[in-house]
């Protein structure tokens, strides 16, 4: 018989089980996202060469457990070409990326956090690096995919533009305000943007749209990761453009492979080097 | 906040407090259903989640906010229906 490499398979996205010579097979999603077509192909595979179930993995990715090593690359190539899924990976490199439905589907989505995450599987997805690395993409602040807990978070954000010609002086948005951002003082608004968490909650509800948009973008946190030492990302920008994301990501990934440790996850290294240095480096 | 005033029709009042969202929503919008275009609805409501939820809700619909005032603890607001 030959040798088993663990090592390999694990990089590929097969995880060792307790049972003997099987494996569960880590599927590469992004965002969450399946056609029902590709969701039968998956059930298939599950049947003929797993034990008939199926794992909902915590990263809105899908597991096949109980795949017998003889079936490894029967597998891999079955949902390769029938569902044009790819296996998934572990191990130091970038992992799959989560998102919400952002404006393709959410009222309240204020990028389009999908097509955001299918550029960054694109480009980035099993990219190696000093630890693994997880990506989040949530529409807007009300951060439904955790882009704080993430080594890399995206949210999107929308600051608001006051009109005062339009504005009428009723006092809703200060009270629907969730921060001290707004405060309206003898009918007039006073605006505070260091307050503002840029959730639009004003623009959406103003009875005179007195409230408009201004300027949409990302706000970006690094370094959040759970585990057993967890840690809330740091915002360290806010309204990015689309078009300076993936410039601002390619940075954040060579300093990460510059400065960071082998086995260490990004926010224990920016805790170590200093987010200063990094913001320098990136931003 | 401006005090709600007299001298506005109200064709029809609902009282959402105490309802669990999407409830104070969806009764707003049940109100609104067989009134006339240019009608008036007041809804008194409980500030928070409830306030931005129907404002920014009946803002969607169509219809257009006229009044906001306190009613002691919680909110009255006045809707135009506008379609």
């Amino acid at each position: 018989m030959t040798q088993i490499d663990y090592k390999l398979l694990k990089n590929g996205g097969f995880m060792r089980q307790r049972q003997n010579d099987t494996f569960a097979m880590r599927l590469r999603i992004v965002g969450g996202f399946v056609t029902a077509n590709q969701l039968i192909a998956v059930a298939d595979a599950a049947k003929k060469y797993g034990d008939g179930t199926i794992h909902l993995t915590a990263r809105q990715g899908i597991e096949i457990p109980h795949v017998h090593i003889d079936n490894v690359d029967k597998i891999k190539a079955e949902l390769e070409n029938n569902a044009s899924i790819q296996h998934g990976v572990c191990g130091p490199r970038v992992r799959g990326v989560v998102a919400c439905q952002g404006t393709r589907v959410c009222p309240r989505g204020l990028i389009d956090a999908q097509g955001i995450a299918e550029k960054i599987d694109e480009k980035y997805y099993a990219n190696a690096v000093p630890q693994k690395f997880k990506f989040a993409v949530t529409g807007c602040p009300a951060s439904c995919l955790k882009p704080q807990e993430n080594d890399f978070g995206i949210g999107g954000g929308i600051l608001p533009a006051y009109v005062e010609e339009k504005c009428v002086g009723c006092g809703l948005c200060e009270e629907i305000c969730p921060t001290d951002a707004i405060k309206v003082e003898d009918g007039k608004v006073i605006f505070t943007r260091e307050e503002c968490i840029l959730c639009g909650d004003c623009i959406s509800s103003c009875p005179t749209d007195a409230w408009e948009e201004g300027e949409v973008g990302c706000t970006i946190y690094v370094g959040g990761k759970v585990g057993r030492f967890p840690l809330l990302g740091f915002n360290i920008a806010e309204l990015v453009k689309e078009d300076k994301l993936y410039d601002l990501i390619d940075k954040t990934l060579d300093f990460y492979r510059r400065e960071g440790k082998a086995g260490e996850r990004f926010g224990s290294t920016i805790q170590r080097v200093g987010l200063e240095k990094l913001k320098e480096a990136v931003l | 906040m401006t005090d709600i005033k007299e001298r506005i029709d109200i064709t029809k009042s609902v009282d959402t407090c105490g309802d669990v969202c999407p409830m104070n929503v969806v009764k707003t919008k049940f109100a609104m259903k067989d009134m006339q275009v240019g009608e008036v609805l007041e809804v008194i409501l409980e500030s928070g989640d409830p306030l931005k939820n129907v404002s920014r809700s009946v803002k969607e619909e169509g219809h257009q906010i006229i009044e906001v005032g306190r009613d002691g603890e919680n909110f009255r607001i006045l809707v135009k229906k506008g379609r």
